[in-house]
């Protein structure tokens, strides 16, 4: 249980033997009302883009004034409401993340339905706009520009939620433990003056291969995309080059290279958190941008439509 | 990088590093919200210098059409800008009907080419049409801008049409043609046999072909789009009213009751009534008068003898005829041909006008001056295809008969009867009134059917078989049932169906019919400009 509980949390301390049992069964209560919960978000959502799709085809089916398919008829234009609002509240998820305390004080409900809402709402969302659209590809400058970026937001959401669901599993499965990203740079710096101060004095031989090959690893966070692929990312490469300095040194110095051996390889694993997690971060940076711009342009195209 | 377990509390690593040294401070990620404001103020600040530099095309739909080409950085041009007030209260700059017809036609013309009252016409001519329909919708319902240069906005799609008619496209649940579905008769207004004249016009022409022999008669007009009318002149003069055509002998005499008979050319001249100026160019030659009889030989096509004195009957039998004593034919005609009755009424009027413009009294030419005044007004509601028109007065004349005594009355009847003998032949003659040809030959009036397009895949009879020509031709008799003028001789819908169909030939309803149906209309709008507009 304590393997499992480390191999899970990473740093987090292991859980006591003698609350294990309950806590197991109140931990699977709770995963089962989450699966539930889950179950009925996407029966709902599912439900409403059935009757939005079905609603759709009926306007295009029926010859009736303001059911047509296309943004101007009035179901074009509900449409088109309801896309708007959907979008404002995927938007607002990311205010109320930022107000967690005024959000809880009023009772707005838990961040997990909020991110079920975000998640959902933005797959509605553009379900909504190709039905506004009437299926067809825009025309004007405007238009393309909210069609454009509605697209990026989604896709680039999807691809988040899949960022979010597959490297949180891949540092919690492939790794010894977790970091927080931001205290990476102080975690290198420390490792960093640890190996100096151990390679400073250790024989020639080792001297020489951290001045050549490892110096140079050790001194700055690496970005390296290969551990998308492989969390192990050669690791076992470089520290066999490492060992090969064994037979060369006198047994009394053995235990240095071991220690160094032992900074490189936590070195490498700080590489992936790092590298790992900024794909986690940095993937906001093309969702939250695009989606504040496209809540402007959404705006602009209401006034022009209400203008107009 | 094999998962290994750790004992160590708040070690990372192998190297055991301790990862809570100090407090850390959570970075904040504004730059994302500043990011997104900075990409979406450029774009709102790039909409606004358009709007007011380059006149709006950012926030345009999309391009206009060809012919709106040129408005395409003019939004005001279509869209109504609406006040702060109007936006507060919920309204909008929509594209209005008056906003179109600033260039279309001007405004205030209620029954105007492109109005849903003119589609209701729809050559019809009948304004009882003429109920406004809950489903009225603006022209930019229908024609829907802002889907590209190459887009034809007149390319209406049947849905439209289904706001108001209840069937779709012309292959799903079009009705029945009217004359077809309501078993009406063609009004052809002409004793004819279609049988007898195909064979007749193949001996003498000594065609092979029978289609030719069609097209003998039914001549196309030059865009092969329909027939010309049938034309006494071109068709029938060459074997009717030959030299040898006669009238009986009939009584001279004053057309009284009490002294029924018709007038000689010589009492025709003397009398110098309005519209018999004809009379003083007429051969003396085709009269022969024998004591009290008369007769004309040879007779032309609308003998101006014939028409004066059945005139001059009728006046007896139905003293009250007004209006339709200034025609030469029944006015019993289908709405859209009613301008044709004023058009021949007002001819007639023309006539008596110029037939008393040397009288010099005082009287008379007082009542020209009048004559002249009413007949400007005519012709000037005449020039407007939709001025209702009323052919009440002009039915009802002959509804109100002479109170005669049987017999004058059957006396009168038989002069008529002689006097008309031989035009009677091919044209009906009712209450002294021959019946009105109907020479324009087209039921389906408010379709634009195009033979053109069709006589290369199909021949004539191919479509028009309810008369068995071909029967006739092969020494068949055809009876008075299956060929009289009666018969319209048009296909069923199915007949035209068995092409247009979904995924066959086009089946849309603007295929065939037209919203805005007046072509001729349309190269007049200069009309309705404004004098000082139009002064250059």
């Amino acid at each position: 249980m304590a393997k499992a509980d480390v191999a899970t949390h990473g740093v987090r301390s292991p859980v006591a033997a003698r609350s294990a049992a309950p806590r197991a069964s109140r931990a699977r209560t709770a995963r089962g009302r989450r699966r539930r919960a889950e179950a009925v978000w996407r029966r709902a959502a599912l439900a409403v883009g059935v009757l939005c799709v079905a609603a759709y085809a009926v306007g295009a089916w029926l010859p009736m004034r303001g059911l047509e398919p296309r943004p101007g008829s009035h179901l074009g234009v509900a449409w088109g409401i309801g896309a708007a609002l959907l979008l404002l509240t995927t938007v607002l998820y990311g205010a109320r993340r930022r107000a967690m305390a005024t959000s809880s004080k009023l009772r707005l409900g838990t961040s997990r339905s909020w991110l079920r809402l975000h998640l959902y709402g933005g797959g509605l969302f553009l379900l909504l706009l190709l039905l506004h659209s009437g299926f067809k590809l825009p025309a004007g400058g405007l238009s393309w520009w909210l069609w454009g970026l509605s697209l990026w937001v989604v896709v680039t959401g999807a691809a988040g939620l899949a960022l979010q669901r597959w490297l949180p599993r891949v540092l919690s499965s492939g790794l010894a433990g977790e970091v927080h990203y931001d205290r990476i740079p102080e975690l290198v710096t420390q490792l960093h003056r640890r190996a100096e101060s151990l390679a400073a004095s250790s024989p020639e031989p080792v001297r020489r291969f951290y001045a050549r090959t490892l110096s140079s690893v050790l001194g700055e966070p690496r970005w390296n995309p290969v551990y998308f692929l492989d969390v192990g990312g050669g690791a076992r490469r470089r520290l066999e080059r490492l060992r090969r300095l064994y037979p060369l040194l006198p047994p009394a110095e053995q235990p240095k290279l071991t220690e160094l051996e032992d900074l490189v390889r936590t070195k490498l694993e700080i590489d992936v958190q790092y590298t790992l997690q900024s794909a986690l971060r940095g993937w906001l940076w093309v969702h939250v941008p695009a989606s504040l711009a496209l809540v402007v342009l959404v705006a602009l195209h209401i006034f022009a439509v209400i203008y107009y | 990088m094999a998962t290994k377990p750790r004992a160590r509390k708040g070690t990372f690593g192998d190297a055991a590093l301790p990862v809570a040294g100090a407090y850390l401070t959570p970075r904040r990620r504004r730059g994302l919200v500043w990011l997104g404001l900075a990409l979406g103020g450029a774009l709102l600040a790039w909409a606004v210098l358009d709007f007011f530099a380059f006149g709006g095309g950012f926030v345009s739909g999309g391009p206009l059409s060809s012919g709106h080409a040129m408005l395409q950085n003019d939004c005001a041009a279509c869209h109504s800008t609406p006040s702060a007030g109007d936006l507060a209260l919920g309204g909008t700059g929509e594209v209005t009907d008056a906003n179109c017809g600033t260039c279309h036609e001007r405004l205030g013309d209620e029954l105007g080419v492109y109005s849903f009252a003119s589609h209701y016409l729809y050559r019809s001519g009948d304004f009882q049409r003429l109920v406004p329909s809950e489903h009225e919708m603006p022209c930019s319902a229908c024609h829907v801008e802002h889907q590209g240069r190459q887009a034809v906005i007149t390319q209406v799609a049947d849905a439209r049409c289904q706001t108001c008619h209840t069937f779709g496209s012309f292959g799903d649940g079009h009705p029945q043609f009217d004359v077809l579905a309501e078993g009406r008769t063609d009004r052809a207004g002409l004793h004819f046999a279609h049988g007898q004249h195909v064979k007749e016009v193949m001996e003498r022409q000594a065609l092979v072909d029978l289609e030719v022999a069609c097209l003998h008669c039914h001549q196309p007009e030059a865009d092969g789009r329909q027939f010309q009318p049938i034309s006494f002149d071109r068709h029938c003069d060459a074997c009717h009213l030959t030299a040898t055509e006669t009238t009986p002998r009939m009584p001279v005499g004053p057309a009284t009751a009490a002294e029924p008979g018709v007038a000689t050319l010589a009492q025709i001249r003397d009398g110098g009534a309005p519209g018999t100026d004809w009379a003083l160019f007429a051969n003396p030659g085709e009269f022969r008068e024998v004591g009290d009889l008369v007769s004309k030989s040879p007779l032309h096509h609308r003998d101006p003898w014939v028409m004066e004195n059945l005139r001059r009957l009728r006046r007896v039998l139905y003293p009250n005829a007004g209006l339709a004593d200034l025609l030469d034919a029944s006015a019993e005609v289908p709405a859209e041909q009613l301008p044709d009755l004023y058009r021949e009424m007002v001819a007639t009027l023309e006539a008596y006008v110029r037939g008393l413009r040397s009288d010099p009294s005082p009287a008379v030419q007082d009542e020209i001056a009048n004559l002249e005044e009413i007949l400007r007004q005519v012709r000037r509601a005449l020039d407007d295809p939709y001025t209702p028109l009323d052919e009440t007065e002009l039915l009802l004349g002959l509804e109100r008969p002479a109170d005669l005594d049987p017999d004058q009355r059957a006396e009168i009847e038989s002069l008529v009867a002689d006097l008309t003998s031989v035009c009677a032949t091919c044209h009906p003659v009712e209450r002294a009134t021959f019946a009105r040809v109907d020479t324009d030959l087209r039921e389906l009036r408010r379709a634009e059917f195009d033979h053109r397009a069709h006589v290369v895949q199909r021949r004539c009879l191919d479509c028009h078989g309810e008369i068995p020509v071909t029967a006739a031709l092969e020494g068949g008799t055809l009876t008075e049932a299956q060929d009289h003028s009666g018969i319209h001789n048009l296909p069923a819908i199915e007949s035209c169906q068995s092409c247009h169909a979904p995924k066959l030939a086009n089946d849309s309803c603007v295929t065939c019919h037209q919203f805005h149906p007046d072509d001729g209309r349309r190269s007049q709008l200069l009309l309705y400009l404004d004098p000082e507009e139009a002064a250059p």
